[in-house]
């Protein structure tokens, strides 16, 4: 059985809880991840929040009502209202729900999380500590005959 | 003995059966359980307990209200999808110049022609959020629109046979169709639209001028986007027209407005090609099945004999007399939906109103207006009212301008009792 | 688990040729390399303690693609990565080695500008890790824009989680921080000769200074001077050593003392004995030293090479 353990991307970078969500905007952008891991004081994991997480939470809730928006194309809704947010603290945009996988689990098991979740990364945790981040291009690697590439 | 157990048993079935109804009533007065589990348990119970047979059971409920009912969420499921709604709403609005007073004005009277056709909820389900579109485009608070939504999806939903769950539960009963609602209520609910936007003015004047609103990105909404497909857009339209048109021609084909309503909605499934299991599941089964239980217990109460007994009093109570009967219905309505579920209420004031023996030379008809009226506008009284204000309420928690059951009441018990008073003049000059 | 916190790390552009000469076009032939690895004293210690089997986590400064390369590179010789993203990128230092005149020039870039806030998310993220490791290492120069202090604060809070530090940066950053006792304390005098604000060199001066440190401070437990290869001197709080290589070939001197720490913390995590951690050490560094990567490529050796290192114990 193919294990996570074998395809971790080891960088354990996190955000703060109470970080503010300009900077969870450009930790994701310069380190070129689509979702970051949340951490309390004691550096544990409470959750990931993910680009998706935070353009759920730009999108004005009338907007999310609408059959179809697209007569609204252009006015600047969702940027606008994404500038309002970015003093707010990470921890509101956090999914403490998000899916998470062990070293132990076998990568098909990860690859079918991934698949009914639709996100795009799964936070790889011992206990409460975060080892690492499991990328969906990896699962997708794995196929190719265990060659890995760089 | 047979006599003496079958008074027994008699008695324990009406006992039983007001048990049950008081239960179900409060169960959903209280939304201690979700409506349609409520009357379906309710009516379950009355034929587990043989107060009526399975066969009486199915008899009591009014297949022209179910058939309408859903007929017509077919329909609107089909319709909602052109964008027709939100293209007709865009382009009065932007017709507006963007003053905050005008556009209160133009949404109101959409929220209204639209009720009048549809039902209240999906009405309010449209307009709400464009109404908060156009108050975040031009930064100003949608309150004052959002609270004329409301009064005027209640004022609307009473103008026609299809416009609100009492109208269609009372066409069903009685032979009063789609033509007559409109000569008959149509007019008032004109009256009182017009007094109600005098009052809104009065009310919101200073707040609304006093409002500082970027009027021209208004213009910058695109209507016609709104419209993905245009053969759709004009498919479902002229059918819906369709539909509309053999509502009003009823009398001269006479075939039933709950087999047009589903005919009508499977037509333009057909047309539009929509796949039926997509459209099926927009329909609200809960609610039908909500209707379904409560005409069986409403069946149970008249079979035991409640309902005679209740409009036996009513008829002392008024002597028989039409019009103190007709007043009597018109505020005891109107006071009672503002609290409670106008479908439940309704359902059994239709069965009592049958029940009524008025004097041989005076015309049952007036009391069905008078219920029709009360019913529908009544709604307006409070924010538990009906539905369509709750859900309005609702979208507006988790905002900056949450609307709480207090402000709304202040606007919303006068204006709603202004309003009776209106149809208790309209009532009394036209038909006493 | 061991930290290493590099701040200022770099990639290093190793070019290994046959002859080198000023102003003139040099092309690589086979027999000579170029190299572009991750770099800076606490990433290359990093290197070295995952190639001794150590568990690691690195951290510090990096940007853009550079940054990048150093990370993916770390990753890939297994070591957890966590730094922070700045703007601007991370700077290149190049080094010449010219194996047919022994000679090694090195050019080092200055790196980034770090802004505050980059800093303060720094020292958050740095505490957050302190709650896993069991040693921290503070390797190397601070980047522009970072106050003098941040080091004295990195070492107040893993002495406020009892964990210990080992400090090895130029000695204008030790300096100001011996009253704030780390565990060990490494300058690097290759290019600067003063420490302690007097200039320093030879056996003597060395062993004078580390005890002056001990005396000074309680909690510092080794002082430890590497860049005089032939006689490295280590002053411990019970006495002094001078550890001496025979027979020695150098053949790369980049990343001795980086090599030497790597050995220093392995054998020290195993609990031997003072004087067998120092000779591990000089063993490792030997082994680096001897061979052309500027990380050590063949540990095996370093056990083999042990016997070659004599323990001179001064009181």
């Amino acid at each position: 059985m193919i294990k996570v353990r074998d395809y971790i991307y080891k960088d354990i970078l996190s955000v703060n809880e109470n970080s503010d969500l300009r900077r969870v905007i450009i930790t994701m952008k310069r380190h070129r991840v689509c979702a970051i891991p949340v951490v309390n004081q004691l550096g544990e994991y409470v959750g990931c929040i993910s680009e998706q997480d935070i353009l759920n939470a730009s999108v004005p809730q009338y907007m999310k009502s609408m059959y179809n928006t697209s007569f609204m194309a252009d006015i600047d809704h969702i940027i606008g209202h994404l500038h309002d947010l970015l003093e707010e603290k990470a921890i509101k945009f956090t999914d403490s729900g998000y899916p998470t996988v062990t070293p132990n689990d076998s990568m098909s098991y990860a690859a079918d999380l991934l698949f009914r979740s639709k996100k795009t990364a799964l936070p790889v945790l011992e206990g409460k500590m975060l080892i690492g981040l499991l990328t969906r291009i990896e699962i997708l690697t794995v196929s190719l005959n265990g060659n890995k590439l760089s | 003995m047979t006599e003496f157990l079958s008074w027994h048993l008699d008695t324990i079935h009406i006992i039983t059966t007001l048990v049950i109804f008081i239960f179900t009533f409060v169960f959903i007065t209280t939304e201690a359980l979700p409506n349609a589990i409520a009357a379906m348990i309710g009516a379950f119970l009355l034929v587990a307990f043989h107060i009526v047979n399975q066969e009486e059971a199915i008899d009591a409920v009014d297949f022209e209200t179910i058939g309408l009912l859903s007929g017509m969420m077919m329909t609107v499921a089909v319709m909602r999808k052109s964008g027709l709604f939100e293209y007709i709403a865009i382009k009065s609005i932007k017709l507006t110049g963007g003053s905050p007073w005008r556009i209160l004005v133009v949404l109101s009277i959409v929220t209204a022609v639209l009720s009048a056709f549809l039902d209240n909820v999906t009405t309010v389900l449209i307009v709400v959020p464009l109404t908060f579109a156009v108050a975040d485009t031009m930064k100003i608070n949608p309150m004052p629109m959002l609270i004329s939504e409301i009064l005027f999806s209640n004022i609307g939903g009473a103008a026609t046979l299809i416009g609100d769950p009492p109208n269609i539960m009372i066409g069903g009963a009685t032979n009063l169709d789609f033509m007559d609602f409109i000569q008959n209520n149509t007019p008032v609910v004109l009256v009182v639209s017009v007094v109600t936007f005098v009052l809104l003015r009065l009310i919101y004047h200073k707040k609304l001028s006093g409002m500082v609103a970027d009027k021209e990105k208004i213009q910058a909404f695109d209507e016609k986007r709104a419209i993905q497909n245009k053969r759709f857009f004009y498919t479902t339209l002229v059918i819906f027209l369709i539909i509309i048109a053999l509502f009003i021609t009823h009398h001269l084909h006479k075939i039933d407005l709950a087999t047009l309503a589903i005919g009508g909605g499977f037509t333009m499934m057909m047309v539009t090609k929509q796949d039926p299991e997509e459209i099926l599941k927009e329909v609200e089964w809960a609610t039908l099945f909500f209707f379904i239980g409560l005409f069986i217990i409403i069946g149970g109460l008249e079979k035991t004999g409640i309902i005679s007994f209740l409009a036996d009093k009513m008829v002392e109570v008024t002597h028989g007399e039409t019009e103190p009967a007709a007043q009597l219905v018109l505020w005891m309505s109107a006071l009672s939906t503002t609290f409670i579920n106008s479908i439940p209420y309704t359902a059994t004031m239709i069965s009592v109103i049958k029940e009524m023996t008025i004097n041989a030379n005076q015309s049952i008809e007036p009391i069905w207006w008078a219920l029709s009226l009360g019913a529908c506008l009544g709604g307006n009284g409070t924010l538990i009212g009906a539905a369509a204000n709750i859900i309005v309420a609702g979208f507006t928690q988790k905002t900056p301008y949450p609307i709480k059951f207090k402000e709304y009441f202040k606007i919303g018990f006068p204006l709603m009792l202004v309003s009776i008073v209106i149809t208790s003049l309209y009532l009394y000059v036209r038909y006493f | 688990m061991i930290l290493t916190v590099t701040l200022n790390p770099a990639i290093d552009k190793i070019l290994i040729l046959n002859g080198f000469e000023i102003h003139k076009l040099h092309r690589l032939d086979s027999r000579e390399m170029s190299m572009t690895v991750p770099g800076g004293k606490g990433v290359n210690i990093a290197l070295n303690l995952k190639i001794l089997g150590d568990d690691t986590i690195a951290t510090g400064f990096a940007g853009g693609h550079e940054g990048h390369l150093l990370c993916d590179s770390l990753r890939q010789n297994g070591i957890t990565t966590s730094f922070i993203f700045t703007e601007g990128s991370t700077r290149t230092n190049t080094s010449i080695l010219d194996v047919q005149h022994e000679t090694l020039t090195e050019i080092n870039d200055f790196g980034q500008e770090i802004p505050e806030d980059d800093l303060v998310f720094l020292l958050e993220s740095y505490e957050r890790l302190l709650n896993r490791v069991d040693l921290v290492v503070l390797a190397g120069s601070l980047p522009k824009g970072v106050i003098e202090d941040v080091y004295r604060q990195m070492i107040i809070m893993a002495q406020g989680h009892g964990i210990k530090v080992i400090l090895h940066a130029a000695p204008k950053y030790i300096d100001p921080l011996i009253d704030s006792g780390p565990f060990l304390i490494n300058p690097d005098m290759r290019s600067y000769h003063q420490f302690m604000g007097r200039p320093l060199d030879g056996i003597d001066a060395f062993l004078q200074a580390g005890r002056e440190i001990i005396a000074y401070q309680k909690e510092t437990e080794f002082v430890i001077f590497t860049h005089r290869i032939e006689n490295v001197v280590a002053v411990t709080r019970k006495q002094s050593y001078i550890l001496r290589p025979r027979d020695l070939k150098i053949i790369n001197m980049l990343g001795y003392a980086d090599a030497y720490l790597a050995g220093f913390i392995h054998a020290y995590l195993q609990n031997l004995p003072t004087a067998d951690v120092l000779k591990y050490a000089s063993a490792a560094g030997l082994t680096n030293i001897e061979v052309l990567y500027k990380e050590i490529r063949n540990p095996e050796q370093i056990t083999a090479n042990l016997e070659r290192i004599d323990v001179e114990e001064v009181s």
